[in-house]
């Protein structure tokens, strides 16, 4: 990901390949998804058991020669052969699998993003024992039936857009004796929002510009059911009506409109806009919570009044563009 | 499905590993269990069951000092019971104690990878012992258990992990293991058939490589063949020309014992480097045979008395032993050609007659006495002094494997107390009797008989037919077998050792039972001659009756590569015939939309059947019910989940395959 890691002589040697012979590198540049995973950038090497095993192989294909013995030999290419359809087989079990979305819940800078690969299998073929991995995370899975999914954290460190970045799949099934591997670097990107201000000034509270009704989550008027989005608390969803519809639904209410808080990047003139953002990160998430109205005012924008999830997931949009 | 991050460095060897790794290490080591010595065998599965017990239980690791204190007494075990740390049995006695201290301290998979990597070689050192189909078997079945293990070392998932904490192997594992090696099997033959093989060993085999095996020795003890007699298992199996001789006929020559010590005949010291041929006139036609022999792990060869000529690649010593060049460590074939009635060496050179007459100083007074008398009441004559011994046996001696320990006079105990023994007291008291006469005499060890088999048209010699028995020389005839034996028991020469004891059983006689045995024999001539024999000769014939210049290193090469690639696409194919057989719905389902697109509206490979199904019947409006009716219903089964109705899905399949667009 972006954070700066550690760049040994390796990284840096890779990284001039890259730049210097794009053909070679071909499938470690990012690519529009989905990826599918064929037999060209299918990687495969024996793993250090692998060459061990085959020494002790050779060893006892030289004993079995040099005695003359014949059932010895005869173990020596079966256990060879085995080997040596291992090796298709670990490719293959890679073979048709396909990269089709990468997504991830938005979260705060310095959080850790939990990615999620999307993977379809065209032939259900159950590929077990796969592992993905990031610089240094490694997560180990297993694809049934159809499609399935992957779940990698990896950590952020500023906001904005992520690229999903470089990742290798990979499996040494079915014994360990070769490792197959394929660089995903799908063209994705996942959204992540500022890092709220650690301490600072409380949240101001304006005066009433607007009267009216407003639906939230709490209040005394009940309105309706609408769908689940990301954000709205557990306590809010319907279960019954859930179970019915098969789809996750919340319960809505009226609550006539209170004092609307506003914030507005413009008051907070004089401070660096990193800080800004962090500050007004702390305060719509403070107004969220407290389940007030607020509107954000941006340089280019201005967003709301308006209370719940989406409207905070507006507004940490912004700011996290900004 | 979702696993938690961990860091990728850990190593730890998770419970299901470690049991699998040490389940194929004992299998391993069980591949040797008949020649390691009982007491470190029994140690090492100890060793290996304690080590299980402590980790199941969850106790730390071994100390250090414990472990090495372990390996050192291991070590001197090994050297103390076999005398060496170098040679076969040693060497594979070592390997097996080093790899069971290894799982001692094995906690990583590393420790484990290397000690199912040296279980590979330990189970390819259990063929140095024994090549057998049953060894084969128990082989294959380790295989299987190491490769399984193999499987279970790879990292699986966390809930995999969990699943993994009560068993050893996975059902994912063997089924791999199974698939895998049956999948080798084109490959093995390929490269058997075609892999150069050495005409000479790089480096010699190890020196107790020739003393592993049960069977005749060169030193012939009362007792020493009567460990044979109960040991069915085949020695050599025969195929004659013509017509085989008759069974009193069919004696197989080993190696003939000249000296005697009081106690045991065996090889001499001077008659070995005896310059003068054999001279064997044959008194009938010549009988041409073919014979394999089971490793013996020494020299001489049994041919059918008396040779005419050696074997390829032996010898014929002046008193008719056939030697080989190298010790018969594996299992060799080789033509004979003999004469049953002969007449052998007329003259008899003057040193021969000496060692043929020689006794030890004094011993047996009782014997000599009797021998003496014999002489003194025939005048000398040779004839009648035999047919006095036999005699002598014939009325008062019977057949037993039952004999006490004999004392420090054993000829003598055995002809005036005992009374009875089996074929080595007769041929060694015989020959005792006669050079006391003063009439040359040796004894000959070897087979006699032979069992016949139906199905393989060949007699399969026993190691429970080893027998013993004497030649004398007789003025003007020669050497000539006499078999004291048969004058005690003549059944033991027309039939066999146990027939001669008991009216025999049905594993000897007749019936299913014989039968059985007739095929299980045939197999085990089948893997000899097919396996076990084929050799660099055998290789270059094949590569000449192909057509194929056997110095061409080149071509040779090339072809060898490309059947082994062929082998191994083969099993490719194999899997890929199985894998598109295991949806036969998608696979009617691409024949429907193949026909499809043969009348013009091909699948876009995004498409879904339900819009696929809405162009065709757009674009196909002839068959659009068809058409639509088959995609609904197909995208109805294939997304339907779990609860498919498999009569709907072969109806389906039948209406699909009846569609025709045109």
């Amino acid at each position: 990901m972006a954070a700066s890691l550690p760049r040994g002589p390796w990284q840096r040697l890779l990284a001039f390949a890259e730049r210097h012979l794009p053909a070679l590198t071909r499938y470690r540049r990012s690519e529009p998804l989905p990826l599918v995973l064929h037999k060209r950038r299918i990687y495969i090497l024996p793993t250090a058991f692998g060459v061990l095993f085959g020494v002790v192989l050779a060893t006892m294909l030289l004993g079995a020669l040099n005695f003359g013995n014949n059932a010895a030999l005869l173990l020596t290419f079966a256990l060879a052969g085995a080997v040596l359809v291992a090796l298709p087989r670990c490719v293959h079990h890679l073979m048709g699998l396909e990269l089709h979305a990468v997504r991830a819940a938005p979260v705060h800078a310095g959080r850790e993003a939990l990615l999620e690969f999307h993977f379809r299998i065209a032939d259900a073929r159950p590929r077990h024992r796969l592992a993905l991995q990031s610089d240094r995370r490694l997560v180990r899975f297993d694809l049934d039936g159809e499609s399935g999914l992957a779940q990698l954290a990896v950590p952020t460190t500023h906001r904005g857009w992520h690229p999903v970045g470089r990742h290798t799949l990979s499996s040494c099934w079915p014994f360990g004796l070769f490792r197959a591997w394929s660089v995903l670097h799908p063209d994705a990107r996942v959204l992540v929002y500022p890092a709220p201000e650690r301490e600072g000034p409380p949240l101001p509270r304006g005066a009433a510009r607007d009267a009216g009704l407003a639906r939230t989550a709490r209040g005394d008027d009940w309105h309706g059911l609408r769908d689940y989005r990301g954000g709205d608390s557990t306590r809010l969803i319907a279960w019954k009506a859930s179970a019915r519809q098969d789809r996750l639904l919340v319960r809505e209410f009226e609550e006539p409109r209170g004092d609307d808080v506003v914030l507005d990047w413009r008051d907070l003139g004089g401070l660096d806009p990193e800080v800004r953002i962090a500050r007004l990160t702390r305060w719509v998430l403070d107004a969220a919570a407290a389940n007030l109205a607020f509107r954000l005012d941006l340089p280019h924008a201005s967003l709301g009044p308006a209370r719940g999830g989406e409207h905070l997931h507006a507004c940490l949009r912004e700011l996290a563009l900004l | 499905m979702f696993a938690r991050t961990r860091p990728a460095v850990a190593d730890p060897l998770p419970w299901a590993a470690f049991l699998a790794t040490a389940l194929a290490l004992a299998a391993g080591i069980l591949l040797h269990a008949r020649w390691l010595p009982l007491p470190l065998l029994a140690t090492l599965l100890a060793l290996l069951a304690g080590r299980l017990w402590m980790r199941r239980r969850g106790m730390g690791r071994v100390p250090a000092w414990i472990r090495l204190a372990i390996a050192v007494a291991l070590v001197a075990a090994v050297a103390a019971s076999l005398g060496s740390i170098f040679g076969r049995e040693a060497g594979s006695a070592l390997l097996a104690a080093m790899m069971t201290v290894k799982l001692v301290e094995a906690e990583s998979r590393r420790d484990a990878r290397v000690i199912l990597s040296v279980t590979a070689f330990l189970m390819m050192a259990s063929f140095l012992f024994d090549q057998g189909l049953l060894q084969v078997a128990m082989v294959a079945g380790a295989c299987v258990l190491l490769l399984a293990a193999m499987y279970e070392l790879d990292p699986g998932t966390p809930r995999e992990a969990r699943e993994a904490a009560h068993r050893a192997y996975s059902a994912d594992g063997l089924r791999e293991a199974l698939r895998h090696l049956a999948l080798a099997i084109p490959f093995a033959i390929v490269c058997f058939v075609l892999f150069p093989r050495l005409g000479s060993p790089l480096w010699g085999a190890p020196q107790d490589a020739f003393t592993g095996r049960t069977g005749i020795s060169d030193r012939m003890e009362p007792g020493a063949l009567a460990g044979l007699a109960l040991d069915d298992s085949v020695a050599m199996r025969v195929r004659f020309d013509g017509t085989p001789p008759p069974p009193a006929d069919r004696y197989w020559r080993g190696l003939v014992l000249w000296s005697f010590d009081g106690k045991a005949w065996g090889w001499p010291d001077a008659a070995m480097g005896w310059p003068d041929a054999a001279v064997v006139e044959p008194l009938g036609p010549p009988v041409d045979y073919e014979v394999t022999l089971e490793p013996t792990d020494r020299k001489w060869m049994f041919v059918l008395d008396a040779p005419l000529a050696a074997p390829e690649g032996a010898t014929l010593t002046s008193d008719l032993q056939a030697r080989a060049a190298r010790a018969a460590t594996g299992v060799t074939r080789y033509r004979g050609r003999s004469a049953v009635r002969y007449r052998a060496d007329v003259q008899l050179p003057r040193g021969v007659a000496y060692l043929a007459r020689r006794l030890p100083a004094a011993g047996n007074p009782r014997a000599r006495e009797l021998a003496a008398a014999w002489r003194a009441e025939t005048g000398g004559d040779a004839r009648a002094i035999a047919a006095r011994a036999l005699a002598l046996y014939n009325e008062s001696f019977s057949y037993s494997f039952e004999v006490p320990l004999l004392g420090a006079d054993p000829i003598d105990d055995f002809l005036f107390s005992v009374r009875s023994g089996w074929c080595e007291h007769y041929a060694s008291s015989f020959a005792f009797l006669m050079r006391a006469a003063g009439i040359p005499a040796r004894v000959v060890v070897g087979f006699q008989g032979g069992l016949w088999n139906p199905a393989g048209g060949y007699f399969a010699v026993r190691r429970s037919d080893a027998h013993a028995w004497t030649e004398v020389w007789f003025a003007g005839e020669g050497w000539v077998r006499i078999d004291p034996t048969s004058a005690v028991a003549p059944e033991r020469v027309s039939e066999d050792a146990r027939a001669a004891l008991s009216a025999g059983s049905a594993w000897q006689g007749q019936g299913w039972l014989a039968d059985l045995r007739d095929r299980f024999d045939l197999v085990g001539f089948w893997w000899n001659s097919a396996v076990l024999q084929f050799s660099a000769l055998r290789q270059r014939a094949l590569f000449e009756d192909a057509g194929l210049d056997p110095d061409a290193t080149t071509t040779l090469a090339g072809v060898m590569l490309g059947a082994a690639l062929a082998a191994l696409a083969l099993a490719g194919a194999i899997l890929g015939w199985r894998r598109r057989g295991r949806d036969p719905l998608r696979d009617d389902w691409r024949a429907f939309c193949a026909r499809l697109a043969r009348a013009g509206v091909a699948r876009h490979a995004n498409e879904g059947p339900l819009a696929f199904g809405a162009r065709a019947a757009a674009a196909l409006p002839a068959h659009g019910a068809a058409i639509r009716s088959l995609t609904d219903a197909y995208a109805g089964l294939r997304y339907a989940g779990e609860a498919v109705d498999p009569r709907a899905v072969a109806e389906w399949r039948r209406a699909a395959r009846a569609f025709r667009a045109r």
